[in-house]
Order: structure tokens, then C-alpha cells, then sequence
């Protein structure tokens, strides 16, 4: 069942009278119940665009955004979705507990019930320590992870992650990835936007790529990465004298130690067996997945090889 | 319902927990303290200058708590993405829009209370030590904050107006602008009088009227020289029309904000 | 460095010092008052405060005392500095119209000038007239704008000298508007009020009005010292000319008073002069002769009655109302004391005088017909004393005479002026020309026919 839909989602910001700036150009996505779904794509790629869209900040200039099986554009507006925004600035003078509860009361739960479920959330993300410290002096991983509990307050079904973990130090970064695992334990289908790829290789089990706001691919992780992940890695003690241009392939060449990338096994097998016969020693021999970031490059290099990366 | 009220509630939360509030709070207890001096150098009028100025630092400073404080409620939250998050969690804007007024006003409001207290010990204290009770007075002081205080609701919903879908600083002044405007509509109506009297000035006095039927008439809730004047002659003898006033204030508040829901429910973020 | 910054640089340090030139040229001689003078109207400065124009209005007031200490012993000496602190109570008063204070400062501060006695009458005069009425919607009068207007009084009868004869008047005549005036305003209203306009008898009529209306002994008796004053003042007048009379006369000034009143001719002469000053207020000048106008022992919480004159319709009246009855003792109360045997006195000289005259004219003969004789010298002649005693006149010794006042031989008429009052139980201040004192005249000489019979008989 899909959670999430969007078909044919344009949105087009006009600046001054004539130019325009195509924000997002034909996106058609689909989100499975229970999914963690990773949105990928380059700054200015339109993630956020989507995401506004999704929750109404912003109206579509064409197509149809779908959440819950409701149409946006005649839905009640208490949809329920669980929002973390990136780089949240939340309200500074509030303490954690605070923080929290002017959410409980935004979401109508009852006095009786209010405190319970607050405990509930603070013990979830772990904020127990801090619960009466203003959030002007949480950390950045505190303030993400309050964030996190303000966006799962009325128990949403879906909850829209924007860059969850950019900017933590990599114990926050296990935290947080932890407590994602935890969502998806639970039941709740998460969006999970995002330009660190490694962070989304890890933890999605579908990811879209967005780029300049069209969809360059879809699909699960085994299917996007899955075809090309015979490549190997040789790494090789070359004997006395040989040079590189003797080797005949590019790779590498250092100290006698020659480090080479093989498109597939057989031709390793035939590297090596050609090689071992003049007494060279296999120091290394490692089989390379194609990382989603290569696949991230690759893709948007494919589609337009001036953009500059950042990766 | 509740919505509005959390919203307002956390506004006037983060309005006191603020540091500017406190440093209008000090120059307006400063301002009107000095009154207490100032009342020496003024001849015999000196109960008029704690008056005067007492009532002036309350219109005055209520201006400036919406002016700094309420000019930044919306585009803040805006920008620190918190909209998002309250947006997401089945909140209206339009019950965003009120919740921010309501927050702002009460803030406003505690402080005109404070003042006003402030205010009253002094003339109290002023009139102990006169050897001059005034009842009629504390009637009229009274009477001018009520009034103070629905011409601040006008200023206010002015401010989350301009907020709405402006930035900060463009928002700040143009309250200002609406607050030196609205003062003036009556001499504004004296000007616009004049000039039909001309030969030819037609469609100009037309469009000065349209300008001033577009006013907030805060002239009207301005009841600074009644407080000096008027007091002597009683609550029946100065026949201003208070009713006509605060249903003006109330009519024109509710037309602002339904506009501010609108633009902010139109707004692209 | 390149060049070109240098140049540029040097360029805008240029521009700056010629702009802080400019500036500082234009500034140097100038104060905010006169900015404030040259660059906007009273309508501006009121709309620029933005609604705290009172609070603004306290804080130039203050300005203005400061400056006023500072400066006020140079204000005849340099003009500029009393401009610009007048200007400055411009400013004030544009931007609160009652503010009272600041009337009332200024109005006070600008006489010190000599240039500024005017000033300060016009500047209070314009305030009383905003504080009554500055916007449509009060249309009641501000209670203590009076006190403005009679600073403005003040400064026109006292600073001014009655220059302008009006404005006293005129400033006390507005003080009246307001709820709150005292009462003696009023008073002073009349006295000023005579400046201009010297006819005695509305002054008269409003003072017993006011004094009608009071339920207050105090002011009733306060209004009446202000009728006896008036009426004092006209005596003064009456006399004046019966001295100048008496000196064009005998050379020389009188040392009694009854040099004058004994003397026919003076009097006469008196009354015409009297007569021509008066006619300057009532048509003819004739029958406006009152110097006889007050009672001057009224009831306490008496109603105080003014009449007007009126000339008596007797066409066998021979003088055209001419006639002099001069009354400042008031009645007779007691008996004995002198002073009415003197007023009897005082009756009877003219009278007897007039008697030898005619004598001397008629080869001393004593007159048969009284009317005739009357009428010839232009004189009255009396129905009876204060006492009630009537006139008589001794054919032998041809002399009028009073019966003696004893407690055995009472009065056989009333007491004179005495039946208006039990009439009516009123206080009535006019002794004279009433209706019923009119037929005095006529009847008396018939009494001193009569009396003369008896006498003959």
C-alpha cells in the first residue's frame, strides 16, 4: 500500500516576470507502508521543494501529491505526518519537557495523557538527562533528536526526515540511525531526504535520485546497485624490474606495489594468473560493491557532465 | 480553539523569556519615573506631566513591543523551520496567524497592566503628597488605557500583518507608518475638507478619501488630552463617542487579521 | 595604492568637509525654534508628534521656563530672543490648545517685555477663545478657561493701562462663559464694562440681578457695595460739575458741601452739565438724572428692585423732569441724633433762599401763589421731611419751616420714600420719578397751600 504518492509533481518558482526556475519537473514517486525511503539528490535538487509540497507550504504547479491515499489539494489538514526539518532552529527559550508538551497540546492529547506520552518520546530519544535544559543549550544532536520526538508526538504514520543527520559527530550519527531502526520496528514508514549518501546506503531500503528536480532513478538498493558489484580490487607485489609501462593497464605503480581496478572476475583471474607465473605475490584481492555514491556521481554526471559535486 | 490559545500562550512564553521586552520594560519604568521629576520643572501642571507622559510611554511602548517583538514572530518562525513542524501536525495557518496575535497582545497587555500600575502608584503617591485626591482623575486614566488598549489591538494586528508576507524590518516600519497615519486621520479629514472646498480637485479628494477610509483612526482612541482636559468635566459632559471607538478598534482588528489569514494562507514559504 | 583610489578618496574627503560646511554655515546662527518656525506650520508640528502632542506640548513648556529664566531681563533688548520664545509658546499651545499652564506662563512671562503687553493679552485672549471651543465634539466650556481670560483682563487694565478701552471688558465678558467663574468676576466685569460703555443703568441692573439671584448674603451684600459704588461715582460726577459750577461762580473752589447744595443756580448748572454728559448714553439726556438712586439700608436677603426712571406725565410739571432730589442719608431712623435736623436743614435752606430772592424781586413781597413761584425759580418744593413733618411756610416771617420733632407730636404723614416700601415689601433703589413718588410734586404744593392756610388761619 503506498503511503506516499506523487505523480507528475511540477513546481516552477517565477522570478520577477519572466524568468523562471524550474524547482521540480515531473516527479512521480511512491512510497511503500512500513519503508524507509531515501530521497537523494544534490543542494538544489528539489528535495525540499517536495517536501514543502507535501506539506502544503507550498502548491504544486501541476501533478497530484498523494499521502495517506488522500489528495492533497482536498484533504482535511490534519494529515498527521511526522516532519524533523533540517537544520531545526527550534523555539530556544523552551525547555526540552516544554518543548515538547506545546506539541502535545498543539495535537489535542488530553492533560490525563499529556505527561505519559512525553516521558514516552524523552525516553525513546533517549533525552532523559535533558529534558529540563533550554534547548539553546542542547547540542546539535540533542536538538535533533527532540526534533525527532516533536515530529513523532501524534504517532504519525509517516514521518519526513530532512537531512537527519547532517552535521553529528558520528556517535549522534549511530543514535540517530539507531532510532530510525527503531521507527521502522514500530511500523511508521519513513522519508528520509538526505545528500550524505553513505548515511542512506546503510538504512534505506528504496532510494530515489533526484536532480535539477527530475527523478533520475528509483529503486531498490539491490536493484540499483545489485547488477555491478563483480568488480575487484588487486593489489599486487610485483618482482624486481618490472616497470610500469610494462604492465600494460593502468593502476597505481609504487614501491614495486601495483593497485589496479578490474571490471570483473575473469578478468582478474587472468591478471593474476598471468602475473603469479612471474612471481608476483597477491598481497590483497577485494571485491568492490559500486557504492550508491558512485552511483550518485555516475548518474548525475550521466545526465550533465559539467555539475560539480559535492560529496 | 486550543491550537490558537498553545500558540499565543508559547508566544507570550518566548515574548518574557526575552531579552528585549525586558529592555523596553526598563526604559518604559524609566520613562515614566521620570515623570516623577520631570513634574518640578513643570510649573503647576505637574499632576498633567505624570499624565501626560504616563499615558504617552503606554501608547508609545506598546507601539515599540509590537514593533520589535511582534515583526519578527512570523518570519522567525519561518525561518527556524518550526512552521513546518506545526504546519505538519494538522494546525491551521489561519489558527497559526491568530495564535501569534493572541500571544503578541497579551504581551502587550501585561505590560500596559504593569505600567499602569506603575503608573496609577505614582499619581497616587503624587496626590498623597499634594494633599489633592482626585477620583475623577483615576477614572479618566483608567478610561484612557481601555482606550490605549483597543488602539493597541489595531497596532498589533497591524504588525502580524505586515509579518505575514514581509520581512521584519519593511513590516517594523510600515506599522509605524500606520501608527503616525492612524493619529493623524483627523487632521488627514481636514486636509481632504480643504482641498474638496478647490476648484477641480475631484478625483485628488477621492483617492485622499479612499486613503483615509483605508486608515485605522487611532485618533479616536486617543484619549491623552481628554485625560488633561476633560476630567474636571465628568463622564457625561465630554460626549466621545467611546462606543463608536472601540467598535471601530474591534471591526478593524477583525478586518486586519482576516486579511493577515489570508495572505499568510496564499503565502508560498 | 592605485592612483585612482587616491583620487578617489580625496574626491569624497572633499565632498564631506564641503557638506559639513554647508552645514555647519547654515546651523551656526540657527536654533531648533527657528527651524521649527521656518519649516513647519502649527497643523504639522501637531501632526508630527503623532497623537502625544500633549506630552510633547509639557516638554516645550518646560523649554520655555527654562528659557524664560535664562533669557528674560534680555527680551527688550534683543528682539530675536523674544521671538523665538514666542514661538516657542506657539508651538506649545499648537500642539495642546488647553493646555492652561502654558497659557498662563507665557501669558505672565511676555509682559516682562515691553514689546510683549500686547502679545501677552492677544496670546491669553486666544487662549480663553480655544479652550472654550477647540474641537466640535466638547462644546461645553472648559471650566477654569476663565482664569485665562482674566490674566487677559489683568494684563489690559493693569499692564496695559486701559490702553485699549475694550479689552478689559471684552476679556472679563468671556471669562463669564465659563461654568466655574466666581462670582466676583462679574463684579469686575461691570466695573470694566463702564469703561466703555459709562451708562450706569445696565451696570446698576445687572449687579442687583446678580445679587437677586444669589441666595448668598455675602455676595447680595457685595453686589450692593458695588451698586452704591456706581452710584457714587455718578454723585462724584454730579458734584464735579456743581464745583465747577460754583467756580466759575465765585473764582473759587467750594470748602463745603453746602456751598453747593444751598445754591440754586449751581445746582441747576450741575444738572445741565450732568445732563449733557449723560445724554452722551441716553437719547436727550433728559430724565436720566439719578444721584438719588440708593436706599442705603435694604433688608437683609431683601430682593433688590432696580426701576428705570421715568419722567413724570404732568403736563402743569413746569421744569421738563428738571428736578433735584438729593438723597444719600436714606431714611430717618432715628430721632434726635442731629443729622436729620440737619437734612431738614438742608431742605429748607434752598428753599428759603429762593423765598428772598423772590422776595427781593417783588419788593418783598412773600409769595401768595406757591405754584407761581416754583415755577419761576425752578424749584421743588418738598411734601414733607424724612420725618413725615409737613412743609410749612411761616406768611409772617415769610419762611418755610418744619413743625419741631417731638415724641408728642408724631408725624401726620409717612415717612419719606417709606410707602413703596411697606407697599411691597421690596427694597427699592429707585427713590425717584417712580409712579408713585411722581405725584410728590404735583401734591406738595398743594400741602404747602394748605399748610399756609393753616398758618394764616
Amino acid at each position: 500500500m503506498a503511503v506516499l504518492k506523487t505523480e507528475n509533481l511540477t513546481k516552477i518558482f517565477k522570478k520577477g516576470w519572466k524568468e523562471a526556475k524550474v524547482a521540480l519537473d515531473g516527479l512521480s514517486i511512491e512510497v511503500q507502508e512500513g519503508e524507509i525511503f531515501g530521497f537523494l539528490g544534490p543542494n538544489g535538487a528539489g528535495k525540499t521543494t517536495t517536501i514543502k509540497i507535501l506539506l502544503r507550504l507550498l502548491k504544486p504547479t501541476s501533478g497530484r501529491a498523494e499521502i495517506l491515499d488522500k489528495d492533497l489539494a482536498t484533504a482535511p489538514t490534519r494529515l498527521r505526518v511526522g516532519y524533523m526539518p533540517e537544520n531545526p532552529y527550534f523555539y530556544r527559550f523552551l525547555t526540552g519537557e516544554e518543548f515538547l508538551q506545546f506539541y502535545a497540546k498543539l495535537n489535542h492529547i488530553p492533560s490525563n495523557q499529556r505527561k505519559k506520552r512525553i516521558d514516552e518520546l524523552i525516553e525513546t530519544v533517549g533525552m532523559n538527562h535533558a529534558r529540563n535544559v533550554r534547548i539553546r543549550d542542547y547540542s546539535k544532536g540533542m536538538v535533533q533528536r527532540i526534533g525527532l520526538a516533536q515530529a513523532l508526538m501524534h504517532d504519525p504514520k509517516l514521518v519526513l526526515l530532512d537531512e537527519p543527520l547532517s552535521g553529528l559527530d558520528p556517535i549522534g550519527r549511530k543514535e540517530i540511525r539507531d532510532l530510525v531502526y527503531a521507527l521502522k520496528e514500530q511500523g511508521r514508514t519513513i522519508f528520509f531526504c538526505s545528500h550524505i549518501l553513505s548515511d542512506v546506503q546503510d538504512i534505506c531500503d528504496r532510494v530515489a535520485i533526484l536532480h535539477l528536480g527530475k527523478l533520475l532513478k528509483l529503486g531498490s538498493l539491490s536493484e540499483l546497485l545489485g547488477t555491478e558489484k563483480d568488480r575487484v580490487e588487486v593489489e599486487l607485489k610485483m618482482p624486481e624490474g618490472t616497470t610500469k609501462e610494462s604492465l600494460g593497464i593502468q593502476g597505481d605503480f609504487h614501491n614495486g606495489i601495483f593497485k589496479t581496478m578490474l571490471d570483473n572476475t575473469e578478468q582478474a583471474n587472468q591478471f593474476l594468473d598471468q602475473w603469479k607465473s612471474k612471481g608476483a605475490v597477491v598481497r590483497a584481492l577485494i571485491p568492490q560493491r559500486k557504492s550508491l555514491e558512485e552511483l550518485f556521481v555516475e548518474t548525475i554526471r550521466a545526465q550533465d557532465p559539467k555539475v560539480a559535486l559535492e560529496t | 480553539m486550543i491550537e490558537i490559545l498553545t500558540i499565543g500562550l508559547n508566544t507570550f512564553r518566548e515574548a518574557i523569556r526575552s531579552k528585549v521586552l525586558y529592555l523596553i520594560l526598563f526604559f518604559m519604568v524609566l520613562m515614566i519615573g521620570s515623570s516623577f521629576f520631570l513634574e518640578t520643572l513643570a510649573l503647576d501642571g505637574g499632576d498633567r506631566l505624570i499624565k501626560n507622559l504616563g499615558l504617552s510611554t503606554i501608547s508609545f511602548f506598546g507601539l515599540l513591543v509590537a514593533m520589535f517583538i511582534g515583526v519578527n514572530l512570523i518570519p522567525q518562525e519561518v525561518e527556524s523551520k518550526t512552521i513546518y513542524t506545526i504546519v505538519s501536525q494538522g494546525v491551521q495557518r489561519w489558527q497559526f496567524v491568530l495564535g501569534k496575535f493572541l500571544g503578541l497582545i497579551l504581551t502587550v497587555y501585561v505590560n500596559i497592566a504593569l505600567m499602569t500600575v506603575m503608573l496609577l502608584g505614582i499619581l497616587l503617591y503624587y496626590f498623597a503628597t499634594t494633599d489633592m485626591i482626585e477620583g475623577v482623575t483615576f477614572f479618566w486614566m483608567i478610561k484612557a488605557i481601555f482606550m490605549e488598549l483597543l488602539a493597541m489591538l489595531i497596532v498589533v494586528a497591524v504588525a502580524i500583518l505586515f509579518s505575514s508576507f514581509s520581512t521584519p524590518i519593511l513590516s517594523a516600519v510600515m506599522t509605524g507608518c500606520v501608527y503616525i497615519i492612524g493619529q493623524m486621520t483627523n487632521d488627514f479629514w481636514d486636509y481632504i475638507r480643504l482641498q474638496s472646498e478647490k476648484q477641480g480637485t475631484e478625483i485628488y479628494c477621492a483617492f485622499l478619501k479612499v486613503i483615509y477610509y483605508l486608515c485605522p483612526h487611532l485618533d479616536m482612541l486617543n484619549l491623552k488630552k481628554q485625560v488633561v482636559h476633560f476630567e474636571e468635566l465628568g463622564a457625561a459632559a465630554a460626549s466621545f463617542p467611546y462606543g463608536a471607538g472601540a467598535f471601530h478598534a474591534i471591526t478593524y482588528t477583525a478586518v486586519i487579521l482576516f486579511i493577515a489569514c489570508l495572505a499568510f494562507s496564499k503565502r508560498d514559504f | 595604492m592605485k592612483p585612482k583610489f587616491v583620487l578617489l578618496a580625496i574626491v569624497l574627503l572633499a565632498l564631506y568637509l564641503v557638506g559639513q560646511k554647508l552645514a555647519w554655515d547654515s546651523q551656526r546662527y540657527d536654533y531648533v525654534n527657528n527651524y521649527m518656525n521656518r519649516y513647519t506650520s502649527a497643523k504639522m508640528r501637531k501632526v508630527l508628534t503623532a497623537g502625544h502632542d500633549a506630552l510633547l506640548a509639557d516638554l516645550a513648556m518646560i523649554r520655555g521656563i527654562q528659557f524664560y529664566g535664562m533669557n528674560y531681563p534680555l527680551f527688550d533688548k534683543k528682539p530675536t530672543m523674544y521671538n523665538q520664545f514666542k514661538s516657542l509658546a506657539d508651538a506649545t499651545i499648537d500642539m495642546d490648545p488647553r493646555h492652561f499652564e502654558a497659557y498662563r506662563f507665557w501669558g505672565f512671562a511676555m509682559t516682562s517685555a515691553q514689546r510683549g503687553k500686547v502679545d501677552a493679552y492677544r496670546f491669553l485672549m486666544a487662549g480663553a477663545h480655544r479652550m472654550a471651543a477647540t474641537d466640535e465634539v466638547f462644546t461645553i466650556i472648559q471650566p477654569n478657561m476663565w482664569e485665562v481670560a482674566k490674566d487677559a483682563a489683568y494684563v489690559a487694565e493693569y499692564e496695559l493701562q486701559k490702553a485699549t478701552k475694550e479689552w478689559g471688558c471684552d476679556a472679563y465678558t468671556f471669562a463669564e462663559k465659563a461654568r466655574d467663574c466666581p462670582e466676583f468676576l462679574h463684579r469686575l466685569k461691570v466695573l470694566a464694562c463702564r469703561d466703555v460703555d459709562p451708562d450706569p443703568i445696565p451696570a446698576l441692573q445687572e449687579l442687583a440681578t446678580r445679587a437677586n439671584q444669589s441666595g448668598n448674603v455675602a455676595i447680595w451684600q457685595l453686589n450692593l457695595d458695588h451698586m452704591r459704588r456706581i452710584i457714587s461715582e455718578e454723585h462724584k460726577r454730579f458734584w464735579d460739575a456743581a464745583s465747577q459750577a460754583y467756580y466759575e461762580i465765585h473764582g473759587a473752589s467750594p470748602t463745603r458741601i453746602e456751598q453747593l447744595t444751598k445754591n440754586v443756580g449751581i445746582l441747576k448748572k450741575a444738572v445741565q452739565e450732568y445732563q449733557k454728559v449723560s445724554s452722551e448714553w441716553a437719547e436727550g439726556g433728559v430724565g436720566q438724572l439719578y444721584p438719588n438712586m440708593v436706599n442705603p439700608l435694604p433688608e437683609k436677603k431683601g430682593k433688590l428692585e432696580f426701576r428705570i426712571a421715568q419722567i413724570p406725565e404732568l403736563p402743569e410739571d413746569p421744569y421738563g423732569g428738571e428736578y433735584l432730589i438729593l438723597d444719600l442719608q436714606g431714611k430717618p431712623s432715628l430721632v434726635g441724633t442731629g443729622i436729620n435736623e440737619l437734612e431738614r436743614e438742608s431742605f429748607l435752606e434752598p428753599i428759603n433762599q429762593t423765598l428772598k430772592e423772590y422776595q427781593k424781586d417783588h419788593n418783598g413781597e412773600c409769595p401768595e401763589d406757591l405754584d407761581a413761584f416754583s415755577q419761576e425759580y425752578n424749584l421743588r418744593l418738598p411734601v414733607a421731611d424724612g420725618f413725615g413733618y409737613p412743609l410749612l411756610l411761616d406768611y409772617g416771617k415769610c419762611e418755610f419751616y418744619f413743625p419741631p420733632v417731638s415724641e408728642e407730636n408724631p408725624p401726620p404723614l409717612p415717612p419719606y420714600g417709606e410707602e413703596k416700601k411697606t407697599a411691597d415689601e421690596e427694597i427699592d433703589l429707585t427713590l425717584m420719578e417712580d409712579d408713585s413718588a411722581d405725584s410728590s410734586p404735583a401734591s406738595a404744593t398743594d400741602e404747602v397751600k394748605a399748610g399756609t392756610a393753616d398758618s394764616d388761619g
